[in-house]
């Protein structure tokens, strides 16, 4: 299990950190997302065995934001 | 009364497009579930009736099918029933607090710093202002979103309608405020419902409206409301500032200016005042004279005048003599006022600040 936390881009409110944390329903292997808007990061908890670093990514900017490896 | 006009209008000009940037995203997880539903319904009769006609126009014309109203309407009565069970709820809260000018001042100067570091952190000045939206503890973002998710039947817009009291958006955590600042569970109960219901109108339109128009529109909307929040948050810390009389609020820099001309204007139905007995009329728009002029070095007697007044400067403040006193809706109330030095000023308003007015001592 790795817990990695990312810089996200394009957050405008509280509501986008809630929309971020929907993606660990999405993606089969993440624990865990906890995002927060006002530090603009999120900190995902995954199986590295089951979902890889790039789907996590693609699945932030299906969302409509843009997350970068802090 | 004013008071619940000047919400019901925040909420049709600013609130409801606030609160769709912030539940927006809810209502339409709520609705794309039977949305999709729907849709593979139609479709199935489509293909039934017509094979090959599963086209983009289909799908335009199913979005904007009148069953999609429904479940937005149970949305907003849950949210109207839910905010005005917490207006009841912070009015109590505020009645408890008992708040006196002083701490009602301090309160809307805070309303007011937080309108305006909402609306700075809108236009995105800086990531330190991202500390003015308030982020509800994880465990109901969760859980909300999990119900948004499941969202079968009509009983999902029901329950996430009244859920959204947990993620209230910047212009409707202000309200929340003001409803605090009543003292009075009624009044504060009444102020949510007036808010809400004037939200109302412009979610439910914008709503149906963007399941077309997608987010294209609302960096938009964020700026208008941003712009108006800027205002309002101004407008609040200039309330706070008038109310504990400090010379440094704009209201009380243009009394000032005025004060120095000697132009008077008396309400004609007013008995004339002499410089030891003044006559000051509390209507519904505010106080009249909005300049007294009074004898120095002598008491004087303030009579507040009403008739049929429902507006908040019934209820009267002078900061620098610690008087409050409620008036009666119509008839006279008498403040002795004790001797002042000539070129005192004794500034005076309603309890929220939004009524001025001032009295000179003249040798």
């Amino acid at each position: 299990m790795l817990k990695k936390t990312y810089r996200v881009d394009g957050m405008h409110c509280s509501n986008c950190a809630m929309n971020l944390e929907g993606i660990e329903d999405d993606l089969p292997g993440i624990k865990q997302i906890s995002a927060s808007y006002q530090k603009g990061q999120m900190v995902v908890e995954f199986d590295e065995a089951k979902v890889s670093e790039n789907q996590i990514i693609a699945a932030v900017e299906k969302r409509g934001y843009q997350a970068l490896p802090a | 009364m004013n008071q619940f006009i000047v919400a019901f209008i925040t909420g049709i000009t600013t609130g409801g497009l606030s609160c769709l940037a912030v539940q927006g995203g809810l209502l339409a997880s709520s609705l794309e579930q039977q949305l999709e539903q729907q849709l593979d319904l139609q479709i199935e009769q489509e293909i039934a009736a017509r094979r090959n006609h599963r086209s983009g126009k289909n799908r335009n014309r199913i979005l904007a099918h009148p069953r999609l109203a429904l479940p937005i309407l149970l949305f907003l009565a849950a949210k109207l029933v839910a905010y005005t069970l917490l207006g009841f709820l912070l009015g109590a809260l505020g009645s408890v607090l008992q708040l006196n000018a002083t701490t009602r001042a301090i309160l809307l100067v805070a309303i007011g710093i937080f309108m305006v570091g909402n609306a700075l952190r809108m236009f995105n000045v800086h990531p330190i202002f991202r500390y003015f939206s308030i982020e509800p503890p994880k465990f109901i973002t969760r859980y909300i979103r999990r119900k948004a998710k499941s969202g079968e039947s009509f009983f999902a817009p029901l329950l996430l309608g009244a859920l959204t009291v947990f993620i209230p958006c910047g212009v409707t955590q202000a309200m929340m405020a003001v409803a605090i600042g009543t003292g009075n569970a009624i009044q504060g109960a009444v102020l949510m419902f007036a808010f809400i219901l004037g939200t109302s109108p412009v979610f439910f339109t914008v709503a149906y409206l963007a399941m077309k128009l997608g987010s294209r529109l609302e960096k938009w909307f964020m700026r208008f409301v941003a712009v108006t929040l800027l205002v309002l948050g101004l407008v609040s810390v200039n309330s706070g500032l008038t109310l504990i009389g400090s010379p440094l609020s704009v209201t009380n820099m243009i009394q000032s200016v005025k004060a120095a001309q000697p132009v008077q204007v008396s309400d004609a139905s007013l008995p004339q005042s002499d410089g030891t007995t003044l006559y000051l009329s509390a209507g519904n728009s505010g106080y009249s004279p909005q300049i007294l002029h009074a004898q120095a070095s002598t008491p004087i007697t303030l009579n507040l005048v009403t008739n049929q007044t429902y507006s908040c400067s019934r209820s009267f403040v002078i900061p620098s003599l610690g008087v409050e006193k409620l008036l009666p809706s119509s008839g006279t109330a008498s403040i002795s006022i004790p001797a002042q030095i000539a070129g005192t000023i004794i500034r005076f308003s309603c309890s929220m600040g939004m009524y001025t007015g001032e009295i000179v001592f003249d040798k």
